[in-house]
């Protein structure tokens, strides 16, 4: 595995840091410029890795290595923290939007795939999960909200409930579920939508440098042949200095001044393909939080909406947008997801609201998760700082 | 209204027109993909009749449990000429560009699985099914033997029978 950061010619003229940017013409791996590499010598980023804004890898010394194998995308917010151990991710891991895994781990490096002469299969960590000290091997996957604790191993063929907190080997069949074929397809679609965004992020910013940062376009991919600016107020608007990254067709009601008072750092409103998400106004907007819809996902946010730190407010599953109505409060660490909410509702911290609807002046609680029409089940991990 | 579990449940059968009419929304248009974009509107119509329904497979496991697979299932009136059909995934990700073939008018996907003791009858089922649904979807189109196809049908949330 080696760490494709090489000297490119069209960068040096751009004046781009290599430190920041890993591209190359066979294979395609991009690093999102705001995201931090810290321990750099002891970081390793395979062929066709896709780093999202505001993710975080940190290396400790020789012995805490971090090494990403090939095709895995490390999304926006992610934090990949070794200096309590080496991380080893192997190829074709996907770290949804805020994952957090803390070394020692190693995720998709073992265990088996579903066809038996495959060396190589996905395996996915969800929204604000963490695989703390853990394994998660071979084609298994963490829900959105779920926790696995130091020395616990999440066997191939295994998906962890959301919101479960997986402390022993004991519980695992308890708390997992069977991988089906539907997620094996589901992952196999992310890795390749990855793959566009590396390729597409990687292209834009050898043209065009100051595209990839600030507020600014969403890249060319396949999904798009056209680059769209995000409006702020009205006003088609890219401002590369900006701190956090506002990407393709965001429509905001806020001016830009408003949203420099109103929103903290590191965060991520990322519409990759161009199509709209509105946010009718921000109030507040936490640092760490991160939007993120697709093709055929739109979000739609109310007025004075207001986001907790690393908040995940995310489009889903292409049939249904997710909409919120004014006044929303969504709590720190809240995931909102493919989900219909009511003006004047509030998520509570850590909490998930998934497949599901919600009427006008609903409260969930802190530490619930509701998915359609199931019974709200618990996060185990309520009191555990992530 | 504070939610306990029990009001979640109360609160999740509103419907979701209940929840749209409460928020301002104009959403209701179509992206197509790039390369049909010109030429959506001349498509033949998509493939029509979709029925989506699940199927629960049983077997013995030993020992007084089960093993058991639930089946999402999409079927659509065959259309008159096509050759093949093909099916387009929706990730919350993102859509891989690449269809895959399908030779007949149905296709079937495994949703929702597991092993247990029979009494426990299928455990976790629903859930699985509604994670599914939040995360991936179907479109279908035909494809002639000269290569033009169909607009690709609405999409189909994985897990989901209603309409």
């Amino acid at each position: 595995m080696l760490f494709r950061t090489r000297f490119n010619p069209v960068f040096a003229a751009c004046g781009i840091a290599l430190s920041a940017i890993a591209f190359q013409a066979d294979a395609l791996t991009f690093v999102d410029p705001t995201a931090r590499l810290v321990g750099r010598p002891n970081i390793t980023l395979g062929n066709e890795v896709f780093v999202a804004p505001f993710a975080s890898i940190k290396a400790g010394g020789l012995l805490q290595p971090v090494r990403i194998g090939n095709q895995s995308n490390i999304q926006d917010n992610v934090d990949v923290d070794a200096t309590t151990g080496a991380i080893l991710i192997g190829t074709k891991v996907i770290l949804a939007h805020g994952a957090t895994v803390k070394g020692p781990a190693a995720i998709g490096m073992t265990g088996r795939c579903p066809v038996l002469r495959q060396t190589t299969c996905p395996s996915f960590v969800s929204f604000n999960a963490v695989v703390d000290g853990a394994t998660i091997q071979k084609d298994a996957m963490v829900s959105a909200l779920a926790r696995v604790a130091p020395g616990v191993t999440i066997p191939s063929g295994r998906k962890v409930l959301s919101g479960a907190n997986i402390t022993s080997n004991a519980q695992v069949a308890a708390k997992t579920v069977a991988m089906v074929q539907a997620d094996r397809d589901f992952m196999a679609g992310v890795i390749t939508v990855n793959l566009e965004f590396a390729a597409g992020y990687a292209e834009m910013a050898a043209l065009e440098p100051a595209k990839v940062r600030g507020i600014g376009p969403n890249p060319i991919t396949a999904f798009d042949l056209h680059e769209v600016l995000p409006t702020l107020n009205g006003v088609e608007t890219a401002d590369p200095t900006f701190r956090n990254r506002i990407i393709g067709d965001v429509r905001i009601g806020n001016t830009l001044p408003e949203l420099k008072q109103r929103m903290g750092a590191n965060i991520s409103l990322r519409a990759d393909e161009g199509h709209p998400f509105v946010i009718g106004s921000i109030a507040s907007m936490a640092s760490k939080t991160t939007f993120h819809a697709l093709e055929l996902t739109d979000i739609q946010a109310g007025l004075n909406g207001q986001y907790g730190f690393h908040s995940v407010v995310h489009g889903g599953g292409a049939v249904a947008e997710t909409i919120a109505g004014d006044n929303l409060v969504l709590g720190d660490w809240a995931v909102l997801f493919r989900s219909n909410v009511g003006a004047g509702s509030s998520i509570g911290y850590k909490s998930l609201v998934q497949q599901a609807t919600l009427p006008s002046g609903t409260t969930v609680p802190d530490c619930t998760v509701i998915i359609g029409a199931a019974p709200a089940t618990p996060v185990e991990w309520c009191d555990i700082t992530p | 209204m504070l939610i306990t579990p029990k009001a979640i449940c109360a609160c999740l059968a509103f419907s979701i027109g209940t929840a749209l009419a409460a928020v301002p929304h104009s959403h209701g248009h179509h992206h197509p993909e790039p390369e049909d974009a010109a030429t959506a509107s001349s498509l033949p119509a998509a493939p029509g009749g979709l029925t989506k329904t699940l199927q629960d497979v049983k077997r013995p496991s030993g020992r007084g449990r089960i093993a058991w697979s639930t089946y999402w299932k999409l079927c659509w009136q065959p259309v008159a000429g096509a050759k093949y059909y093909e099916k387009r995934l929706l990730t919350s990700e993102g859509a891989p560009r690449k269809p895959a073939r399908i030779n007949s008018n149905c296709f079937r996907v495994e949703a929702a699985a597991g092993e247990n003791p029979s009494s426990e009858g299928l455990p976790k089922r629903d859930l699985m099914l509604s994670m599914q649904a939040a995360q991936s979807a179907i479109q279908i189109r035909a494809v002639f033997p000269d290569g033009q196809t169909t607009a690709w049908t609405a999409e189909q949330a994985v897990g989901e029978i209603q309409p």
